[in-house]
């Protein structure tokens, strides 16, 4: 994999741009797309999600300051762009985030790009049933492995508080399994 | 009694509470060993054919930041808005008006452009022109402006 330095600086010369961000769309396409996929759910929403948030990387690469890694500020644009999808979705259906996500889990049985049994539907529910940023810490931890030292640059809170989120998180999700 | 003899600290720990520990320890372990996958998956060659379609119209030259005095305009507008609905709302409800109060009385009371320009002078609002302030402007001041936490409460 070419460097990190060397690709940003190949994003930000006019010359080398089109190209270095083909290479990048090639590497981060699939981790993106799984992360805003376990926020949105449904396959055609990601990967809409998943347009513009290489469409924000491209247009804004040039502000990057490299404060942060890259692949924390792509990740942040995701899950802007997925969360902002979501509160216009639900806005558009004139529907509250939590119908919504009630109504994308029911429809989640009988969607062609599920293939989880019943294991994994209720563990989609019972991760449904946190708080939305537990939500998130939830999903970049546990499916993702998410360092806390990078998910503190993704998600703008301390490592302190998402290890906190992430314990409570397990314990919830193990208590609704437990009882359903 | 010599000191070699009370060798208990007398310290307890509650009833089952090893045992308890350990199941606890063990039911974490078999969650994830139970819950590996999400069940998600794409269509078939859905990522070798993965594209990005960069609209055409969108300019691939750097956009320029919003200047200070444009930022002090939108930001301006944002808090004619609140002062608008503040003195607008009954005076009585006026420290109950919630985010999502205010947000429906956007979405449905339909608030004219005018209603704002009564905030703002003719120069101001000559700033304000549509040639003043491009789409791509407005979306770079969003993009760097909006943050997680905003966005999980709206």
């Amino acid at each position: 994999m070419q460097n990190e330095a060397t690709l940003l600086n190949q994003l930000k010369s006019d010359d080398t741009k089109e190209l270095a961000f083909k290479t990048l769309v090639e590497l981060y396409k699939e981790r993106l797309y799984w992360h805003i996929r376990k926020i949105v759910i449904s396959h055609d929403d990601s990967d809409d999600v998943l347009q513009n948030t290489f469409i924000k990387i491209f247009r804004n690469i040039h502000n990057f300051k490299g404060d942060s890694k890259l692949f924390t500020w792509m990740y942040r644009i995701a899950t802007n762009e997925a969360i902002t999808f979501l509160n216009s979705k639900a806005k558009r259906l004139q529907i509250s985030d939590e119908t919504l996500q009630q109504l994308t889990l029911g429809n989640l049985k009988a969607d062609v790009f599920f293939e989880g049994d019943e294991i994994q539907l209720k563990l989609q529910k019972a991760i449904a049933q946190l708080p939305k940023k537990q939500q998130l810490v939830f999903n970049m931890r546990y499916f993702d492995a998410i360092k806390y030292k990078d998910m503190s640059e993704i998600l703008e809170t301390s490592e302190g508080a998402l290890k906190a989120s992430y314990h409570i998180a397990v314990k919830k999700i193990k208590l609704y399994l437990s009882n359903d | 009694m010599t000191l070699k003899n009370n060798k208990k600290s007398g310290f307890t720990v509650p009833k089952n509470y090893f045992e308890t520990f350990d199941m606890d320890f063990i039911s974490e372990q078999n969650l994830k060993q139970t819950f590996k996958k999400t069940g998600f998956k794409t269509p078939d060659t859905y990522f070798e054919q993965f594209e990005i379609r960069i609209p055409k119209t969108v300019p691939s030259i750097a956009l320029r930041s919003l200047n200070k005095k444009t930022t002090f305009y939108i930001s301006g507008i944002a808090a004619s808005l609140v002062l608008l609905l503040m003195f607008s709302w009954p005076s009585e409800n006026r420290e109950n008006i919630t985010a999502e109060a205010i947000e429906n009385y956007l979405i449905y009371e339909e608030i004219q452009s005018d209603e704002f320009a009564n905030f703002l002078t003719s120069n101001e609002l000559d700033d304000l022109s549509p040639s003043s302030i491009s789409a791509s402007e407005i979306e770079t001041y969003i993009f760097e402006n909006a943050s997680l936490e905003y966005l999980l409460i709206n």
